[in-house]
């Protein structure tokens, strides 16, 4: 019998390149792995590259905004003020001579001739201003000119009687006729609607707060300050609109926050927004407080002579309280908010809507108080009319500040939410950490668990060891055993150079995870650090509201209205 | 859940009420110290149990507003649980005659969740919850409004 020989060598080599191209196909799987999770790596970081590039851009769009807004305020306060002094300004020449006048009545070095001279130029200067009759008046009244005075009175009160009205009664204070200068008020008063009132009623109120008056006309201005307040709180819906008005010009009190704080918090929490909101309105409480404690802190300045702190009223009365003028005072006004805000467009308007109301031409005597409280530089209103104002207004602030207390802390989150890594959970005091901990640990525990467990052996692996096996095991039943044995010691090696590789990709898969997990621990614990401070803060700032009504209680009107005598002891 | 509830039983005759502004006013004056003391120890008082003490709550409130309508009453007043853990708040209800407690995370509805933080605060005795606003009383009566 003849021997037959099978020549394998074509199957071997082709098992062999086989399994070169298995080996191969295996390391460029390998190697595409990893490009695919460095591409992963790089979308992401692309992303982020991506949202920081417009946030920076947003940021830079609106800083530019800012910026125009700012020149272009700069430029139109310069325009505006032109304006006024080219159409208000020859005011200025009539108003100057009624406290000089005055002066040069007290000095006695001025002819009667000349002052009289002075006065008619005036009424060809300004035609239509009420001052220029009523400077007319005065000057005839100190040259003993019965019929002149009445004549221009009369063309005085004609062009506005209650300023008129009220520039007498100061005239007389200053002259020392009381019993005029009671009469004149007397009239001032019967002009006066509490619902609508003219804006130089602030002088009246800095007479009485200063102490101007005395005698009767103080406690008549008394007197009939609290008529009015009785005959407004009667009105159906008055002290409701009261307390919104004040809480108005409290809420625009509110600080800023620096952008630098609780950053992680910040950065983890979607609570965040409203957190921040929650605690500008408590740190307000803190500036409440001081900006009321700073209005009744110190002595205010009363000048040493009545001449002269009738002169300041009196100056006050012709400079800052004629209509016309009105509009371009609140365009300028608004302008100089735009420029102190720097550029910052929202902010200027809200705080000129909170006192819009100190440049209309009329409003009620409450509507006055306020702007004397809150806008006194607008308002024409010295020092001690602002305490007196606030003193008259005390229970509106403090209702309107429990209000807004109240407000406030129905506003206060209760619980927090939490971002860290892909865990999310949440936290009301930041004192359950160990609890937090735990979760975040049982979640990346359960993510770890399922990552590892989805790496597994690739398809090609197992063909190799099947289909190697199977082969080997033909080749080997065929009788040629040691290629058999080969074929499946190829298929084998390469099944377990895989296998091997695997606890590799694993140990990588958990690493990563790990490494992740320990981050979100850190965030974790940062938050929390921060939340608990932060709560601290914001027990600590809303019990400073307690503070803010406690101080307003403790004022009482009265002890805001200087006598005569505490005028004189105090200017001595 | 913790609830007392009771049959159905008017205690307080039909009343015209007050019309705006003359009702805001009226709401916004100080509470009565029975009044408030009456709903500061609701947890204490066995109300939780006892139907005809209940009833007494409710006329407490009818005694507090006697020119309202029913429907210018409060829909209910929300304060702090002294019950102790798990419940945090409760709720006496007006309209259901009902009073229920609440753990910490179980939400009450709509218009009384806004409460729970104003009546856990420690400067508020409980809270009167309205359609329209809350009123949050202090223990001295001073009441402060929050717009819903």
């Amino acid at each position: 019998m003849s021997s037959s020989y099978v020549d394998l060598s074509p199957v071997i080599r082709s098992i062999n390149n086989l399994s070169d191209n298995l080996r191969v196909v295996n390391e460029n799987v390998s190697v595409v792995d990893t490009k695919v999770e460095y591409v992963a790596q790089q979308q992401t970081a692309t992303t982020q590259r991506l949202d920081q590039l417009y946030d920076e851009f947003t940021q830079f769009v609106a800083a530019d905004i800012k910026h125009k807004q700012l020149q272009f305020a700069q430029t139109q306060i310069i325009e505006v003020r032109q304006v006024i002094e080219k159409e208000f300004g020859h005011y200025d020449e009539v108003r100057r001579i009624t406290t000089g006048i005055l002066q040069a009545t007290d000095a006695a070095i001025v002819r009667q001739e000349t002052m009289r001279q002075a006065t008619e130029h005036l009424m060809m200067l300004v035609p239509g201003y009420w001052l220029a009759p009523a400077i007319v008046a005065m000057g005839a009244w100190i040259g003993d000119n019965r019929s002149l005075a009445e004549k221009a009175l009369a063309e005085a009160i004609r062009r506005d009687d209650s300023k008129t009205s009220l520039f007498f009664a100061l005239i007389c204070r200053r002259a020392g006729r009381l019993e005029a200068n009671a009469h004149w008020l007397r009239r001032y008063f019967q002009i006066q609607n509490p619902h609508k009132m003219d804006r130089e009623v602030v002088v009246m109120l800095d007479a009485l707060a200063n102490g101007v008056f005395g005698g009767a006309a103080l406690n008549a201005c008394s007197d009939v300050v609290g008529q009015w307040l009785t005959e407004l709180e009667e009105q159906a819906g008055f002290s409701e609109e009261q307390r919104k008005r004040w809480a108005g010009a409290l809420d625009i009190l509110e600080p800023k926050m620096r952008d630098s704080e609780y950053p992680t918090l910040q950065k983890h929490s979607p609570t965040w927004p409203k957190l921040q909101t929650c605690l500008c309105h408590a740190r307000r409480n803190q500036v409440v407080l001081a900006y009321f404690e700073q209005i009744f802190a110190g002595e205010t300045s009363i000048p040493a002579s009545l001449e002269t702190q009738v002169d300041g009223l009196l100056n006050s009365l012709v400079n800052n309280f004629d209509e016309e003028e009105l509009p371009l005072r609140r365009k300028k006004r608004l302008l100089e908010l735009t420029i102190e805000e720097l550029g910052d467009r929202d902010v200027a308007n809200r705080r000129f809507d909170a006192e819009s109301d100190s440049l209309e031409e009329q409003t009620n005597f409450a509507a006055m108080l306020t702007n004397a409280a809150m806008n006194p530089q607008q308002f024409g209103a010295t020092r001690a009319t602002q305490r007196y104002a606030i003193s008259l207004s005390r229970d509106w602030i403090v209702n309107a500040q429990n209000d807004l207390a109240a407000r406030d802390r129905a506003e206060i989150p209760t619980q927090v939410q939490l971002n860290c890594g892909s865990w999310t959970g949440s936290s009301s005091d930041g004192s359950n950490e160990s609890n937090l901990s735990a979760d975040l640990n049982s979640h990346y525990a359960n993510r770890i668990g399922e990552a590892v467990n989805a790496v597994n052996l690739t398809p090609g692996a197992w063909i190799a060891l099947i289909g190697g096996g199977l082969l080997g095991l033909v080749v080997f039943a065929g009788g040629a055993f040691l290629i058999g044995l080969v074929i499946a010691a190829i298929g084998g090696a390469i099944f377990y150079w895989q296998y091997k590789n695997l606890d590799k990709r694993r140990a990588d898969v958990r690493q990563v995870l790990e490494k992740e997990r320990d981050q979100a621990l850190q965030i974790l614990r940062a938050c929390l650090a921060e939340l608990v401070d932060l709560r601290r803060e914001l027990a600590r700032e809303d019990a400073k509201s307690n503070d803010v009504t406690a101080f307003l209680e403790s004022l009482t009107s009265a002890q805001f209205i200087l006598s005569g005598a505490q005028r004189a002891a105090l200017a001595s | 859940m913790h609830t007392t509830s009771r049959e159905a039983k008017p205690i307080r005759s039909v009343q015209i009420g007050l019309r705006e502004p003359q009702l805001g006013k009226r709401l916004r004056e100080k509470r009565s110290g029975t009044y408030v003391e009456t709903f500061s120890r609701i947890d204490v008082a066995g109300y939780q149990t006892d139907r005809d003490a209940l009833d007494s709550l409710l006329r407490t409130i009818s005694n507090e507003f006697p020119e309202l309508s029913i429907d210018q009453l409060p829909l209910g007043i929300v304060s702090r649980c002294y019950l102790g853990s798990p419940f945090e708040v409760h709720i006496c209800d007006f309209n259901g005659e009902i009073i229920e407690h609440f753990e910490m995370h179980r939400p009450m509805s709509a218009p009384f969740e806004r409460a729970r933080c104003l009546a856990l605060h420690p400067s508020y005795a409980f809270i009167e919850v309205f359609n329209d606003t809350l009123r949050a009383v202090c223990v001295d009566g001073a009441v402060s409004v929050i717009a819903q």
